[in-house]
């Protein structure tokens, strides 16, 4: 077998080849009823609970609440991150003021500050609005921070020897140089609203704190606490969808607005 | 700002004289103390082609900076036109050997980059930036980016970007230096060109021996610990010069003997 | 591998050292002002905290919130002080130290294991890599529902969860460190005739350490942050039960202490691995500036 010539798709029919078995095996065992039912559900009821689940809207309503939910406290976190972190990027004094303070409160676990924010906005929207964007912010202003220090020095040294005053440099030098490392963080903000939209929703849904909720989180809370393994399955599945879509999203749109490369 | 220049006219007045008198620098490197440069004086007159050669480590390049205006010396003094070097300049275009184009402005943008902090009009401008594109031969490649371009029209451009605001004095570093030899003797016979064209002083570090005696009026061998200037060399015979001609071959055969006797 | 990334933190560089003194030095920082020393970078980067300081302290002094919701500054530093003495913040931090231990041990060392067979083996990685990896995009976070159910909320649930999250940064970076890692030194490997177990020692376990390391990084990091929230909502010992009691009971000093605490590990774990890489794998730093 000469492995080192496959092309794309034989690459993609021999990746299927394990989770086919796996689904197979999984059909069988359920076939011969040797499966604990309560907790190892088949794959066709999956299938029939993702129908209902489109059917009666709760599917799309949950995806539809978390992701407005998320967007919102991205926004708001992003925009706060994006100034903050050219302002850090470019100024030595405001470096030298709030990278301290800023490194500290990052190194705090984004859920370590729900029982805070909960404390001090209750359970409703402020209150998780607040934690995503909290959660954005940090990524965002990092980013930006990066790619405004960074501009390579010889780009650097192009825009002195080119008597280039501060607004140029700025316009023509700096902010070009940054916006890979701003969309990086851009990602990565959006990464964490999304999961981080999830999280508080879950935790909230829980009822370790008080309250319930909407979103994919509450759902997939719900899930659990009656133990219907399907809707679990599907809520998972749903997540990792809609994270990778707005990854693959952004990276889309990063290809756009970039078409230099770096030498 | 360096207004005073003009865009579309060729200068008249003799311009672009530079004096270098006991410049001396220092850097400290892994504890130890360096002399790049150790009393160097040199003075090039206008509208002279210089060459400055020498192994790494001589301060060349570090010379070559401070009249960039990009550093400056611990003591000592260099000054183009009786005007002591304090910062960069428009009035001294330099030309990096890795051609520095910004990579996300085409090669015109890049050239126009060049003339923004200018007086002139637009219209005036855009005429220079395509006649400088015309001039180094990338006609056609006003939109394209730096990483479509090869090593050679980067480094066309680059050169285009340091001519475009006319300056009296033009710094080369190495600027053919990572390019294949082919490309490199072409390049070398359009520099020239363009150096008579636009009558501005030249001052070009090289490690190329040869190619600084087939451009140069003047080449300056530099020595390393401390990095002083070891001679001077006068080319004469006009220009294009033949690289198998006897005085040529003669010039080259005394300026390698002393790099190889001074590296030791 | 392309596909599936984990997201990496963003790095700022430091500032590489310039080899050659022939280039000059890099005069271009000088439009920043210096501070005088490390001193005065102290004394400004305090500014901001202690401003916030002494805004909650008249915060708490006007009476602009009740006091349940904002405890007084002293109240919170004689809480955290209280805590220690007691030994409950010291346990508490113990257990959840331990889970992230064995967490990573577990996580880690499949990853380890799973991304050099991948690197290694080309059936393996043409097979079985696509579905690992198609498992991984699915964030731990979401697979928390699913363990709740198949495993409970005991102590496995918060091992496996902190596994499965250490998992993937391993599994990632062993993989691309043999993959990507420069042909050209098991050339001289071989024309130096070193024996199999010499050319592992010293070629390429050395080759793909830095990359390991990394990902080591990566997953302490999210696996301290997985941790305190599977804490939070099911354990009954560790930090994040800590805070949850300290917030169910409305003990907000004790919410404070925890987020302090939670913080300053979280940073010296990220610190002593950074110090470890830098020592042990310095080279990786210069080469690549």
């Amino acid at each position: 077998m000469t492995t080192s010539t496959l092309n794309r798709p034989q690459l993609i029919w021999r990746a299927l080849v394990l989770p086919a078995a796996l689904v197979v095996l999984w059909s069988l065992l359920d076939a011969f009823g040797a499966l604990n039912g309560d907790i190892i559900v088949s794959p066709l009821q999956v299938l029939k609970t993702s129908y209902e689940g489109f059917a009666d809207g709760s599917i799309p309503g949950a995806t539809i609440a978390t992701l407005l939910r998320a967007l919102v406290g991205w926004t708001i976190g992003a925009s706060i991150g994006l100034a903050f972190g050219v302002l850090i990027g470019l100024s030595g004094v405001a470096r030298g003021l709030f990278d301290p303070s800023i490194a500290s409160l990052r190194q705090i676990a984004l859920f370590a500050w729900i029982p805070l924010l909960s404390a001090w906005f209750g359970n409703g929207e402020v209150m998780k609005i607040t934690l995503i964007a909290l959660g954005a912010f940090f990524p965002m202003a990092l980013g930006a921070q990066a790619g405004c220090q960074n501009v390579p020095a010889p780009f650097r040294e192009v825009g002195r020897v080119l008597e280039l005053d501060r607004r140029a440099t700025l316009t023509k030098i700096v902010f070009p140089a940054a916006i890979p490392s701003i969309l990086a963080g851009l990602e990565l903000s959006l990464n964490i609203a999304w999961l981080g939209t999830f999280g508080a929703e879950y935790l909230i849904g829980t009822g370790y704190i008080n309250g319930m909720g909407d979103g994919l989180g509450a759902y997939l809370a719900a899930a659990r606490e009656y133990a219907r393994m399907d809707q679990v399955l599907l809520g998972v599945l749903f997540l990792a969808l809609i994270g990778v879509a707005l990854d693959r999203l952004v990276i889309g749109f990063s290809r756009r607005l970039i078409p230099w490369r770096m030498p | 700002m360096a207004d005073a220049l003009t865009l579309s006219r060729p200068k008249t007045v003799e311009v672009g004289s530079v004096q270098i008198s006991d410049v001396s620098k220092t850097f400290r490197v892994e504890g130890r103390t360096v002399h790049a440069l150790d009393d160097v004086s040199l003075a090039i007159a206008s509208g002279e082609f210089i060459s400055i050669v020498g192994p790494s480590g001589c301060g060349k390049s570090t010379l070559l900076r401070f009249l960039a205006g990009l550093d400056g010396p611990d003591s000592g003094r260099i000054a183009v036109d009786g005007e002591v070097i304090d910062r960069p300049s428009l009035k001294r275009g330099i030309v990096f050997q890795d051609h520095r184009l910004l990579p996300w402005f085409s090669v015109e943008k890049n050239i126009a980059l060049s003339l923004h902090s200018l007086a002139g009009s637009e219209a005036e401008k855009r005429e220079r930036v395509q006649y400088l594109i015309d001039l180094v031969g990338l006609s056609g490649f006003e939109k394209a980016l730096p990483h479509e371009l090869s090593g050679g029209m980067s480094q066309r451009a680059a050169i285009a970007r340091g001519l475009a605001p006319r300056p009296p004095l033009l710094l080369l570093d190495e600027p053919l230096g990572a390019l294949d030899s082919l490309t490199r003797s072409y390049l070398q016979d359009e520099l020239l060109a363009i150096w008579e064209r636009e009558k501005s002083t030249v001052v070009m570090v090289t490690h190329d021996v040869e190619e600084a005696i087939y451009l140069s009026d003047r080449v300056v061998v530099m020595e390393p610990r401390p990095g002083r200037i070891a001679k001077i060399f006068e080319v004469s015979g006009k220009r294009p010069r033949h690289r198998d001609d006897p005085d040529f071959v003669t010039i080259r055969r005394e300026i390698t003997d002393l790099l190889a006797h001074r590296r030791d | 591998m392309s596909d599936v990334t984990f997201k990496s933190s963003i790095a700022i560089a430091e500032t590489p050292f310039d080899r050659v003194a022939d280039k000059g030095l890099q005069g271009l920082l000088a439009s920043a002002p210096r501070l005088p020393g490390w001193l005065g970078k102290v004394a400004l980067g305090l500014v901001v905290p202690f401003a916030l300081l002494a805004l909650w302290s008249y915060a708490v002094h006007q009476e602009w919130l009740a006091e349940q919701i904002l405890p007084d500054p002293r109240l919170v530093y004689e809480t955290t002080a209280d805590l220690i003495a007691t030994g409950q913040l010291p346990g508490e931090l113990l257990v959840s130290l331990g889970r992230v231990a064995a967490g990573l041990a577990v996580g880690g060392g499949l990853g380890l294991l799973f991304g050099l067979a991948f690197g290694l083996f080309r059936p393996l990685d043409i097979y079985v890599a696509p579905t690992v990896r198609a498992i991984c995009l699915v964030p731990s976070l979401g697979w928390l529902p699913f363990f709740m159910l198949v495993f409970g909320i005991g102590e496995a649930l918060k091992i496996i969860l902190i596994a499965k999250t250490c998992f993937l940064p391993l599994m990632v970076s062993a993989y691309e460190g043999i993959r990507s890692r420069p042909r050209k030194y098991d050339d001289v490997a071989r024309a130096l005739e070193l024996p199999w177990l010499a050319r592992v020692r010293l070629v390429v376990w050395p080759s793909i350490l830095p990359a390991i390391l990394t990902g080591v990084r990566q997953a302490l990091s999210r696996g301290w942050k997985v941790l305190i929230l599977v804490e939070m909502i099911s354990s009954a010992a560790g930090l994040g039960y800590l805070m949850m009691w300290g917030r169910k009971a409305f003990q907000l000093d004790v919410v404070f202490a925890t987020m302090i605490v939670i913080g300053i590990v979280g940073w010296a774990l990220d610190y002593a691995l950074t110090r470890f890489q830098h020592r042990a794998t310095g080279w990786s730093f210069k080469t690549a500036a």
